[in-house]
């Protein structure tokens, strides 16, 4: 469980954040959606302790994110973000994905049986096991995107924040690496909290939605009372058609 | 070939060249009397170029060993061990101590490299308060105050050389044109166990340099102790330049190069590419310094400008070759 609790963070007097609560629970599918700006990105390096609220606090079982070790902290919660840099560490994907396994890891590093056991079955889970040896410049984004889920998955935390992940790629990849997060969620029951703009794929996730608009907690609800309530005309201030098509409920703007 | 068995090649060859150095020189040695006490033999061999080509060696590995930590700190592929003003703030020093070291007893008593190491250590200092301004220490705002001290101090260098008379100018272009050569067997003592220190500790974050590498928020995100592991190196590499910049002057190239090389040649990952950089490092230093013994012999080239004239060329070719740094 994360509870976050009457968070507030400014930036010279401007309020990034405005007094946000909210908790999530174990095993759902979180979206965070809102326009630009609205303070999402903020919103998650809190939660991960990246940026310190001014007030507030966020709780990751009764506990505060800051009193954790930093490993442990890592054992329950792990982070996918948009982009790395591969600019001076152009490591091999066997050895990215093995930098997931860090807070388990005794003070030599050392990667035994076990140790390789789990590696390769998070390279197998993202289907990338094929590109082991590659280097991480030499591939596409969308098997980038997977290198990246891996070594997040490898470190084993039942929470998983991604940032955007999927925004850069094109269409069918953007669907299966979607594809990838809702198989995390439903059968290998990750609690998965996404910041994306794919609103479309997060009513097919049948995504819990939390809305953030001017640093506000303007919404938290399921995605079947997002329609009914008009949540997404209010939060981008622009009119959606709501369609049911093929058995799919989506949307697109008028 | 596997990363490890290339490293040891790499080993293998580092200690050939080691080894051969101090054999080759204008003096041609008699080695029936390198170890009779009596012949100049003796003392070239033991007194004159052993001490020189462990000089050599320590420092070539410090300086690429620290380039590869500031590179990996600051996910920069242009950062240098000079990056951040030590080896600036160093000069400065030794210029202050060559204009002012001729009118106090006191001054010209402490002697150059105590000048150029309270520079190295001043700017260090500065630094990393200036970093830590904004309350918690971040690797940009730790570059940008580094660059900007490094700026300073040279302003100050130029400002001290305008008004400096010619004799005085002369030796602090001198100073900084790095060269072995000023390196003496007192420094050796006190730089063979900062290396060692040196190397055990960056080596014992090979894991956190790995994810550092790749982004703060990342490392921070797998568990790593970001705002500790940076000040840890930041200090350690930092004071380990200070020390062989304060003997031997800046020394351009090895530390920018040299890991670039063996990523491109060996491995990526720290824990390899640590140990080889360091032996590459110093190997390459020690066989600079063997040309610059040699080239116009018996008159003597600085270390500093050979290591350039030799390894540019040799790393262009590299990333033709490979088509990427």
């Amino acid at each position: 469980m994360i509870k976050v609790e009457n968070i507030t963070y400014s930036i010279k007097n401007h309020k990034i954040i405005d007094n946000i609560s909210f908790q999530i629970e174990h095993g759902e599918m979180i979206s965070v959606i809102g326009p630009n700006g609205a303070g999402k990105s903020t919103l998650v390096n809190i939660i991960m302790d990246i940026l310190k609220a001014d007030s507030g606090s966020v709780y990751l079982y009764n506990k505060k994110i800051k009193e954790y070790n930093k490993k442990d902290r890592a054992k329950l919660i792990s982070f996918v973000p948009q982009e790395y840099n591969f600019t001076v560490a152009d490591l091999t994907v066997e050895e990215f994905v093995s930098t997931g396994r860090y807070p388990y890891l005794d003070y030599f590093g050392t990667i035994d049986k076990e140790q390789m056991d789990k590696i390769t079955y998070y390279m197998t889970l993202t289907d990338i096991y094929h590109l082991k040896n590659r280097h991480i410049s030499s591939l596409s984004g969308g098997e980038k995107q997977r290198v990246s889920i891996a070594a997040a998955l490898a470190q084993e935390a039942e929470f998983i924040i991604f940032d955007e992940v999927s925004s850069n790629l094109d269409p069918k990849t953007k669907y299966d690496i979607n594809n990838l997060l809702i198989k995390l969620n439903t059968e290998k029951k990750y609690t998965i909290i996404s910041v994306t703009h794919d609103l479309n794929y997060s009513l097919e996730a049948k995504s819990k939605f939390l809305c953030i608009k001017e640093g506000r907690l303007h919404a938290f609800l399921p995605h079947s009372e997002m329609f009914e309530k008009k949540i997404f005309d209010s939060l981008f201030n622009m009119e959606f058609s709501y369609i049911k098509y093929d058995n799919k409920e989506v949307i697109i703007p008028k | 070939m596997s990363s490890k068995a290339k490293l040891f090649l790499l080993f293998f060859i580092s200690f050939i060249i080691i080894c051969l150095s101090p054999f080759i020189g204008w003096h041609k040695l008699d080695y029936g009397n390198i170890l009779n006490k009596e012949m100049i033999d003796n003392y070239v061999f033991f007194g004159s170029r052993l001490p020189r080509v462990i000089a050599g060696f320590l420092t070539g590995s410090i300086l690429a060993l620290s380039g590869l930590v500031f590179q990996s700190v600051f996910k920069n592929p242009i950062a240098t061990p000079y990056t951040l003003g030590v080896a600036s703030g160093a000069s400065l020093g030794a210029a202050l101590f060559i204009v002012s070291g001729t009118y106090s007893v006191t001054i010209a008593f402490l002697g150059s490299s105590f000048f150029a190491m309270a520079g190295g250590v001043l700017s260090i200092l500065l630094v990393y308060s200036i970093a830590s301004f904004t309350g918690k220490i971040y690797s940009n705002t730790l570059l940008l105050a580094g660059v900007a001290i490094n700026f300073f101090s040279s302003a100050l260098i130029m400002f001290l050389q305008y008004f400096a008379d010619p004799a005085s100018n002369y030796k602090i272009t001198r100073y900084m044109i790095g060269s072995t050569s000023n390196i003496t067997i007192d420094n050796i003592f006190f730089i063979l166990p900062v290396s060692l220190i040196f190397f055990i500790t960056v080596y014992s974050f090979h894991k956190e340099l790995d994810i550092l590498a790749t982004g703060s928020n990342i490392a921070h995100s797998r568990g790593v102790n970001v705002t500790r592991t940076i000040t840890i190196l930041y200090f350690t590499v930092s004071f380990a330049i200070a020390i062989i910049t304060s003997a031997a002057g800046p020394i351009g190239f090895v530390g920018m190069m040299i890991p670039h090389i063996i990523r491109i040649t060996i491995s990526s990952i720290n824990k390899i590419l640590i140990p080889a950089t360091f032996f590459a490092g110093g190997a390459f230093l020690v066989m600079c310094d063997t040309f610059a013994r040699i080239i116009i012999a018996p008159i003597e080239l600085p270390v500093a400008i050979i290591t350039s004239l030799l390894g540019a060329p040799f790393f262009i070719f590299l990333i033709i070759k490979g088509g990427k740094i």
